[in-house]
């Protein structure tokens, strides 16, 4: 078929809250249309270009590449003919984003042929009619007639378009709603000008003659300029890295660096060290991955601490060039992994650097490089559940509060679709209970309702979303998905040897870096190879850790060579899952794992760092038995070699690679896209996949029953799971973060709490640090620092606690310290930070306890009395001349020191914990006649098998899905004694959730139960108990 | 010459009053809400204040909460009633009445021992007929101000009166906690708390310049009112009439086309009130309360032409509407307040056959009450409002 219109003008929902369908939605759409071209013109981008090349041709489609270019003044649909007119599209994008007075006109070439003009602005078509080919651009609509009168009149050829922005007329609403969330309006207040008409889908080539009825050039004109638009190839060519220094021989490079780094890294060469790095040389060389290498390593070399990881660890040219620390040869790491020459996509090296030094990093590498040719991937950022109920509340005028109610009621992953199907299905059988009497007629709860959609999670128990909410969810689902804008990326940078705006268009991004418009899996489809240079807190934990052992004792240790997996400590802590603090290994989860497992091991914390994605990976238990004797039988035969080492259970992503191999004879190639379908749970693809995983495996004789074992492994955990490289590297920074710990308690915990992004907060880290022996003093003016500081046996609490403290305030603190020494008297104080310090921040300082040390005979009143006074006296006004003498010193009235209990509620109000004693003890009295009976932590493992009570403040909570489906929650509680883990299993999960937070102190009653020595809590009841800090809480 | 204030405080005054409409209520918790599950509280009863509701909490948070909770759709119009009654029966025993709020009195009855006895006997004797009479127990406080007889009251239970001997006031204030002082604030309130001043008694012994250090001007005044030193007057309440119509909206509203149907209803009624009274409105007050709890208001002096009909009344009313309605939150009442309400006089035309400005308006409006007048309110109304 050969339609006489072809949609030139079409928005996807790249062009950000304007645009409302997918590109694959589109050209679907257009195929059932009866259309064979398409363009896509997304405003001021082609953010969705490689999508939308993919979707074009998995729907039949020719695509059409191009974009609206719209500025303040002026807008025109430009399309790409040529592959140098994609280039001259994309610059002159670039430019748009990145230049203030950016002109269209101007910025167009002289004279090209590479590309064609569409637009309604006759002053801009005046200007360009000689350069470039133009077309006057007629949307159907009150105006098209004198439109297509001011085209005759000045002589360009009219083109008909519909300026498309959705698939079908129903998608009409969700543009308003679009635009009234991206305006800040309501759908009431959206003026006309703020919407495109409703008449602007994509509608077939009947309807578009329809409206031309008397214009037969317009639509043939869209045919003509169709056809000649050439369609871009499929595939872009892979742009690799250039290494800088051009003149030398990189691959004689590359092998001299790799020669210097078997001195350094082994002392000596062998042959197998030989063996393995001429293989790994050839695969590189020939894959063109020279400069890659060496630009990374160059990147690597800028600074001291750095761990790189994923399957780049599994390189020894990348041991060796010092990118990675994991001896690949030693725990027996496969380089087919990362380099392959059946491997079609393109591997990546990531590496963490501390997550303060990345972006002093990045400004280093972009000096060096020029700001041309390298650039950060973007992510696109979409409407999460709670983002898309909460903008669609706003639209709805819904009062914040109420929208907060809702919101925090969702589960952070939940899925408005998923909630909706569930919540129609729910409805379904509420409705026939109904019917058949069980309910009594439905209290309140009329038909409509019963159909609207629910969240079927217990938090929304006896909580009923009253109208408008069901409209509201019934739209925010259908938000989900639509990109709202672009952000950078947390750490992909592409660096080209030329200019990135050729291959791709590049703009601003809020943080002021230049970003591509592409996020990561478009860009790697369009051959820009990426390096992933990511910030890591526990990295910075290390270095400063390391920084405090050599101010406090003199000890140095050299990070790159620090190797401390056979350190017995070390092994010990780890062993009995006493990590928290430590580097991967600190989650409930993950130490409950390393406490039931026993080994303190490296081999098997790599083990475990892979299995315990996801957490409630059934085959954990299983692992254990084995590891703790059970005999067992590998899967098949075949496989027993393979996975020896992993107690005959799956554990790597290369695991599912090898298995394929040996039991359905994959190739490698065909093995590994397994393993990436497996990751991207592509549902239709997994079918094809398991048929010719069934098919290979009945050639080579293993049973059904085998083939069902394998691939029920294969789909329960290979989508989360490390490969091996990676989960070695990660190890390797557990173990010299564990080694710290287990060495340099004081210097460590100093270090977690005050680079922050830990799995538990400030306070648990303190509960942790007191358990270990070590002492934590309050803040004080003169010892304390901004951040943590520990030496010894004690930890001394940093300003940078001190929540709303002005950060000015705080940095004129420690200037004014620094400079000229410690204060002596609160006066002092204030009058040598005289305007920095506001009031505010004075009576934090004294609320913490931070002027207690000179504050003299003044007890805590009177200092509050003294620094009120002191304020009030400097910002009274002046009435007359003032004085020539001092003024009087400030008469402090005297006024009975506080009780008890006032000093932790101040250090809650300002710390957001109280520090000199546990939240627990302060409830002590609101546990009632109950308390006195409960058990506390250190001894729960004698009541192993039996019910008790236990008093418990939160520490850490983490909610799991049951294999039916239930909601059900690990939560981890401690005590004046010690920390335990407790489990609210679906049914008490249902009925506490909406008691359960982590501000109250909770009274817990359950049983005690033990797996592999390690003792839990199953809790039957909890009952909260307020003691008056929950405010204070952070 | 030593004043006697008697003050008569009924808690909870709203909630009582419907308690005593319908006395089954009194045994369980209840609140007082506007209609619709998303209303905020706004009166509770005693018992309902022991389960911990307050004023101002969501009423679907309170139904949570407590699951037995009785909810009656709070009567304003009932209980401003029931309140100026008190007034008028108060004034019986004085001219110098003052009803600060609804269910809280104060009454000057210096210089009236001679026609109803001692102040204590009279101050009894007034809280007996209130509860004879109206069913409503009041706490009742007697001293030489309004201060002190304030606070008085609050220390009392219900039916019974605290009075305090002239010039026993400051050893009466010393041991009370400081916030039982009316004009000391929640943020006053920490602030004194900070500098573990927690008693009256301790704020009354400050020297008022020490206090001036942290307080500034305020210092002299709360050691002032710590002393029980107070010599405001009781002011007697006016009433001017005035026409008001609020709506609640069926449910919470931001189209600006719907809202504004409702508002044209309002001034339909308010329009109509006004024509019967034969009066025009000198001013208007108008408020918006958003769903959130938070209400905007304006008030605007109308133009001195009379405003009867009900168009040119919406065409005035309307920028007030758009000037406060702002934000991006849905609006769930509106109240609309005509006050200085006038004989409307316009000067009669000097030519009879110049047709006067408005007079075809206010023909078609005459038009339409008599239609209404014949046929009921409701029979015909302007398309807008529908």
């Amino acid at each position: 078929m050969d339609p006489d219109f072809v949609h030139l003008h079409v928005h996807s929902f790249y062009s950000m809250m304007h645009g409302v369908n997918s590109p694959e939605a589109l050209c679907r759409e257009a195929k059932k249309a009866g259309f064979s071209h398409l363009a896509l013109t997304d405003s001021n981008g082609f953010y969705g270009l490689v999508n939308f090349l993919e979707a074009a041709s998995a729907a039949g489609i020719e695509p059409i590449v191009g974009a609206q270019v719209k500025t303040e003044k002026t807008s025109a649909v430009l399309l790409a003919r040529t592959p140098e007119g994609y280039e001259i599209l994309s610059e002159l994008i670039t430019r748009r984003h990145t230049e203030h007075d950016f002109s269209l006109s101007q910025s167009l070439p002289e004279r090209s042929r590479d590309l064609v003009v569409l637009s309604a602005d006759p002053e801009l078509l005046h200007g360009l009619r000689d350069r470039v080919e133009c077309f006057f651009e007629i949307v159907p609509g009150p105006s098209d007639r004198k439109l297509l009168r001011i085209a005759k009149q000045i002589g360009v050829s009219p083109v008909a378009t519909n300026a498309v922005h959705f698939a079908g007329i129903a998608d009409y609403p969700l543009h308003r709603l679009l635009r009234a969330i991206g305006l800040n309006k309501t759908m009431g207040s959206l003026a006309p000008q703020d919407t495109v008409a409703a008449g602007q889908w994509l509608k077939s080539a009947r309807e578009m003659s329809a409206c031309f009825p008397d214009c037969p050039e317009a639509l043939a004109n869209t045919v003509l300029i169709a056809q000649s638009c050439l369609t871009p190839p499929n595939r872009f060519r892979t742009v690799f890295p250039n290494y800088l220094d051009k003149n030398e021989d990189h691959l004689a490079l590359l092998v001299f660096e790799c020669r210097k780094g078997i001195g350094w890294r082994y002392g000596k060469t062998g042959p197998k060290i030989e063996n393995r790095l001429a293989e790994e040389l050839e695969l590189i060389s020939a894959k063109g991955f020279v400069d890659y290498f060496l630009v990374v390593a160059d990147i690597v070399r800028r600074r001291t601490v750095h761990c790189g990881r994923g399957s780049g660890a599994a390189s020894l040219v990348s041991y060796l060039l010092g990118i990675t620390h994991v001896d690949p040869l030693r725990h027996n790491l496969l380089f087919g992994r990362f380099l392959n020459p059946e491997r079609k996509d393109l591997p990546d090296i990531d590496v963490d650097f501390p997550w303060d030094e990345r972006d002093g990093l990045f400004e280093e590498i972009t000096a060096l490089y020029g700001s041309e040719r390298l650039a950060f991937i973007s992510n696109h950022t979409g409407f999460r559940a709670r983002a898309s109920v909460r903008e669609v509340a706003k639209v709805y005028g819904m009062p914040v509060s109420d929208i907060k109610e809702v919101t925090s009621r969702m589960s952070y992953w939940s899925s408005l679709r998923i909630e909706k199907q569930k919540g129609e299905r729910g409805a379904g059988s509420r409705k026939r209970e109904a019917g058949s009497g069980k309910r009594g007629g439905g209290s309140g709860e009329g038909g409509e309702d019963l159909l609207a959609p629910r969240f079927s999670h217990p938090q929304f128990h006896n909580f009923s979303l009253e109208p408008p909410w069901p409209e509201i969810i019934d739209l925010a689902s259908r938000l989900e998905a639509i990109p709202r804008n672009i952000s950078t990326h947390c750490g992909g940078v592409v660096i080209v040897p030329d200019r990135v705006s050729r291959y791709v268009p590049v703009q601003i991004s809020a943080k002021g870096v230049r970003i591509i418009q592409w996020e990561k899996d478009q860009a790697e489809k369009a051959g820009l190879v990426k390096i992933d240079l990511l910030g890591n807190r526990s990295l910075a934990v290390i270095r400063d850790a390391l920084a405090a052992v050599r101010k406090n004792t003199g000890k140095a240790i050299d990070y790159a060579s620090f190797n401390p997996v056979d350190d017995p400590q070390t092994q010990k802590i780890i062993s009995r899952g006493n990590t928290m603090g430590v580097f991967y290994l600190e989650s409930p989860a993950m130490r409950l794992l390393q406490a039931k497992a026993g080994r303190g091991d490296f081999e098997h914390t790599v083990i475990h760092s892979s299995i315990i994605r996801p957490a409630a990976n059934r085959y954990i238990r299983q692992y254990l038995a084995r590891l703790h004797g059970e005999v067992w039988e590998p899967l098949h035969p075949r496989l027993e070699e393979i996975l020896a080492e992993n107690y005959g259970i799956l554990v790597y992503q290369e695991d599912v690679v090898q298995c394929a191999m040996a039991l359905a004879g994959f190739s490698w190639g065909e093995a590994d896209s397994l393993r990436k379908v497996i990751s991207k749970k592509s549902r239709e693809q997994l079918r094809d996949y398991r048929v010719r995983f069934e098919r290979g495996c009945a050639a080579n004789g293993v049973s059904a029953e085998v083939v069902e074992k394998v691939w029920d492994m294969f789909t329960s955990f290979a989508g989360y799971s490390f490969c091996k490289p990676h989960s070695a590297s990660y190890a390797l920074v557990s173990y010299k973060s564990a080694y710290l710990k287990a060495h340099h308690p004081a210097e460590f915990m100093a270090a977690v709490i005050s680079n922050g992004g830990g799995y538990y907060s400030a306070f648990a880290y303190i509960s942790e640090s007191r358990r270990m022996g070590i002492e934590v003093p309050g803040p004080d003016i003169n010892e304390s620092s901004l951040s943590y500081t520990g030496r010894g046996k004690t930890m001394r609490v940093g300003f940078q606690q001190l929540q709303g403290m002005r950060k000015s305030g705080l940095e004129a603190l420690i200037g004014e310290k620094d400079r000229r020494g410690p204060f002596s008297s609160i006066e002092e104080l204030l009058e040598r930070l005289r305007g920095e310090l506001t009031i505010a921040d004075a009576l934090i300082l004294a609320k913490s306890g931070a002027l207690d040390s000179i504050r003299g005979s003044l007890n805590r009143p009177q200092t509050l009395w003294l620094i009120e006074a002191w304020f009030n006296r400097v910002t009274a006004p002046v009435v007359c001349q003032p004085s020539l003498f001092r003024p009087p010193s400030i008469k402090i009235p005297g006024l009975p020191d506080f009780p008890p209990g006032t000093k932790p509620a101040h250090e809650a109000q300002t710390m957001g914990f109280p520090l000199s004693v546990h939240p627990l003890e302060l409830a002590g009295p609101y546990f009632g006649r109950l308390g006195r009976s409960t058990v506390p932590a250190f001894r729960m493992a004698e009541y192993i098998g039996r019910k008790i009570r236990m008093k418990g403040w939160p520490v850490t909570r983490k909610e799991v899905m049951t294999k039916e489906g239930e909601e059900m929650e690990f939560f981890t509680f401690e005590d004046e004694t010690g920390i335990f883990e407790t489990v609210f299993f679906p049914q008490p999960f249902k009925r506490f959730c909406q008691d359960l937070d982590m501000s109250h102190a909770y009274l817990l009653y359950g049983l005690v139960e033990s797996e592999f020595g390690v003792a839990s809590l199953s809790v039957d009841h909890a009952q909260r108990v307020t003691i008056g800090l929950e405010r204070g809480r952070g | 010459m030593v004043r006697n204030i008697v003050h008569m405080q009924i808690r909870d005054f709203c909630a009582a009053l419907e308690e005593l409409r319908r006395p089954e209520l009194k045994r369980g918790p209840l609140v007082l809400a506007q209609a619709g599950e998303r209303a905020v509280i706004q009166g509770v009863n005693e018992p309902a204040r022991k389960e911990g509701l307050r004023e101002g909490l969501a009423l679907s948070l309170a139904r949570r909460r407590c699951r037995r909770l009785q909810v009656m759709v709070a009567d304003f119009y009932h209980y401003r009633e029931k309140h100026l009654e008190i007034v008028r029966e108060l004034g019986l025993c004085s001219p110098l009445v003052e009803g600060s709020g609804p269910g809280s009195y104060f009454i000057d009855i210096t210089g009236t021992r001679r026609l109803f006895g001692a102040g204590p006997d009279l101050a009894c004797r007034m809280e007996k007929e209130l509860s004879a009479k109206m069913g409503l127990r009041a706490r009742v406080g007697l001293a030489s101000n309004k201060l002190v007889s304030q606070v008085a009251a609050q220390c009392m239970a219900p039916g019974d009166l605290g009075f305090i001997f002239p010039g026993n006031e400051e050893a009466f204030l010393s041991p009370l906690p400081v916030d039982f002082l009316p004009g000391v604030g929640e943020v006053t309130a920490s602030k004194l708390a900070g500098f573990n001043i927690l008693r009256i008694g301790q704020l009354a012994s400050f020297p008022g310049d020490m206090l001036a250090a942290v307080f500034g001007r305020n210092g002299e005044r709360l050691v002032k009112i710590a002393k029980g030193l107070d010599t405001s007057a009781v002011f007697v309440s006016k009433e001017s009439q005035r026409i008001s119509v609020s709506k609640i909206m069926e449910r919470d509203e931001i189209d600006p086309g719907r809202l504004e149907s409702a508002l044209f209803e309002q001034v339909e009624e308010a329009g109509w009130d006004l024509r019967r009274l034969n009066r025009r409105p000198g001013r208007l007050r108008l408020e918006i309360r958003y769903a959130d709890g938070l209400s905007v208001d304006t008030q605007k002096r109308l133009p001195f032409w009379s405003l009867q009909a009900d168009r040119p009344l919406f065409q005035s009313v309307l920028p007030a509407f758009h000037q406060i309605f702002r934000r991006r939150v849905a609006v769930r009442g509106l109240l609309m307040e005509f006050s200085d309400l006038a004989m409307p006089s316009a000067q009669l035309p000097l030519f009879t056959w110049k047709n006067q400005k408005g007079s075809e308006e206010r023909d078609l409006q005459e038009a339409l009450d008599s239609i209404r007048l014949k046929f009921g309110k409701k029979i015909i109304a302007w398309a807008r409002a529908v």
